[in-house]
């Protein structure tokens, strides 16, 4: 696999949510510091390809074939709706999303501690390092879970509707940040959002899926 | 009774020890008992003990054996977590739904094989527990009880506190979700088990869920969380028993009004600090 092969493609991929068949033979390659953006109707899939091509949806036909510097990319999945009277601060967030041994009971370890602020201070978010994620506004906390995305260093970031539950500020900041880790940081990413406007300006290439036939397997 | 004095009794230090090794552990399950919204599961699986325990009776009784009673009650706790754990994937119905109808079922059914084996003053025992029952076999299974929950929050903490607040991340990062879930069930189970001499079905849940709930309100970190429920798991019991020795009261429900105090205290505190940061 040479430098310029994709870092991750799709080759006659079948998905299936349930009993629904939701991508048919879909072949999609990625490249090196693309900023791919993916968009389309409610239920045509957008999701499960995202879950699929970061190996947590498994397909039904076809395969994904990962670049190295892409087997572990750094996803931020929908947010979901989150225990606000779960006592974790953001600093806490980030130590239970490190690939570590070293046990954790609570707070940062003392040897991941640079890793984690790091991370925060790259984000710009390292003054909410102690507030419990409980307290944090919509946007505050998606930055923290990109932040914890990027723990490992990724060369590839995907995120599933990265602007759902925000507002119209909130999301014009998350547009500048993905602009800034693509530019700056040399990022590759995939950004699925059913809100066109949030990819217009954002994204480098655009995909937009179809409605799926509503093929009951 | 000089508090130093109730330490010349062997059934005393059994009880203390008993405490002190059952205390924590419970505690510590207990802070994800609360954060997964089981305790509903784990009072069930209290519950359900009673008909590991008739069973077992009759097992003995047609067989001849003499199994100690808690393998009987561990086998048929885990058998229950895991069946619930399989069958809320299975069913459309909600895991509170399954676990009333199994906690009221198996209840039925315990009480039923009591009736039936005539055994019916067993169940203020098994109902109520007694601490002092405890023999040097019983702190064998707890202090193997503490060991292996220490061991599995110590490797398994960080992954089992992301399946907690989004299993979908935590898929993502390589851990199975409904695994842990079933690992940390079985523990549950197998604490229940342990635990039922002491307490009893009544008042065991009560160990499990209200250290971590007094520390949950307590707590803006985990870290906090850990430490505070831990604390209050290790304080507990030997407040509860001594007043229980010198006051001349239950043991068990003493141990439990000690933690419905704690919990009163933190709860006070949550709702005076705002107020005191007003005023300053």
């Amino acid at each position: 696999m040479t430098t310029d092969s994709p870092l991750l493609e799709s080759r006659s991929l079948t998905l299936r949510h349930g009993t629904r068949q939701v991508l048919t033979a879909f072949s999609c390659a990625i490249h090196r510091g693309e900023l791919l953006g993916i968009s389309g109707p409610n239920g045509c899939g957008k999701t499960t390809l995202l879950k699929a091509l970061v190996g947590i949806h498994r397909p039904v036909g076809g395969s994904i074939v990962r670049h190295r510097l892409a087997r572990k990319p750094g996803y931020v999945p929908q947010h979901a709706p989150i225990d606000r009277n779960f006592p974790l601060t953001a600093s806490e967030f980030l130590a239970i999303n490190c690939h570590s041994r070293i046990p954790w009971i609570g707070g940062i370890p003392r040897k991941l501690r640079h890793g984690i602020c790091g991370k925060l201070d790259c984000l710009g978010i390292s003054h909410l390092a102690a507030r419990p994620l409980g307290t944090l506004s919509g946007g505050e906390l998606q930055r923290v879970r990109i932040a914890a995305s990027l723990l490992d260093d990724p060369v590839l970031l995907l995120l599933d509707e990265p602007s759902n539950h925000l507002d119209p500020a909130a999301a014009a900041s998350l547009k500048q940040l993905m602009i800034h880790l693509h530019q700056e940081h040399l990022l590759t990413l995939i950004v699925v959002s059913h809100d066109e406007s949030f990819l217009d300006g954002l994204s480098t290439r655009r995909l937009t899926l179809d409605a799926p036939l509503l093929a009951v397997a | 009774m000089h508090f130093i004095e109730l330490f010349r009794y062997d059934f005393i230090r059994y009880a203390l020890v008993s405490g002190l090794l059952l205390g924590p552990t419970c505690a510590l399950l207990g802070v994800f008992v609360n954060l997964r919204g089981m305790a509903f599961f784990s009072d069930a699986l209290a519950h359900s003990a009673l008909t590991g325990v008739a069973l077992g009776f009759m097992i003995d009784a047609w067989t001849g054996w003499k199994i100690d009673p808690t393998i009987y009650v561990l086998i048929f706790s885990c058998l229950l977590a895991l069946g619930m754990g399989w069958l809320s994937q299975r069913t459309p119905l909600s895991r509170d739904t399954i676990t009333a109808f199994t906690f009221t079922g198996s209840v039925a059914l315990g009480v039923i094989l009591i009736s039936l084996l005539g055994k019916h003053r067993m169940l203020e025992g098994l109902l109520f527990g007694s601490i002092y029952a405890n023999g040097p076999a019983d702190i064998v299974h707890q202090a193997i009880l503490a060991a292996a929950v220490l061991v599995f929050f110590l490797t398994q903490l960080r992954p089992l506190t992301l399946a907690t607040l989004d299993p979908e991340l935590a898929r993502s990062r390589g851990i199975r979700p409904a695994l842990l879930h079933y690992a940390f069930s079985l523990l549950v189970a197998a604490t229940v088990a342990v635990g039922l001499k002491m307490l009893g079905a009544l008042l065991l849940s009560a160990l499990i869920v209200m250290p971590a709930a007094a520390a949950r309100i307590a707590s803006s970190s985990f870290r906090n969380l850990i430490l505070v429920a831990l604390l209050l798991g290790i304080a507990a019991p030997p407040v509860g028993i001594a007043a229980s020795a010198t006051l001349n009261l239950p043991t068990g429900p003493c141990i439990v009004l000690v933690h419905v105090a704690a919990l009163a205290v933190c709860q006070l505190i949550h709702l005076i600090r705002p107020l005191r940061s007003l005023t300053t």
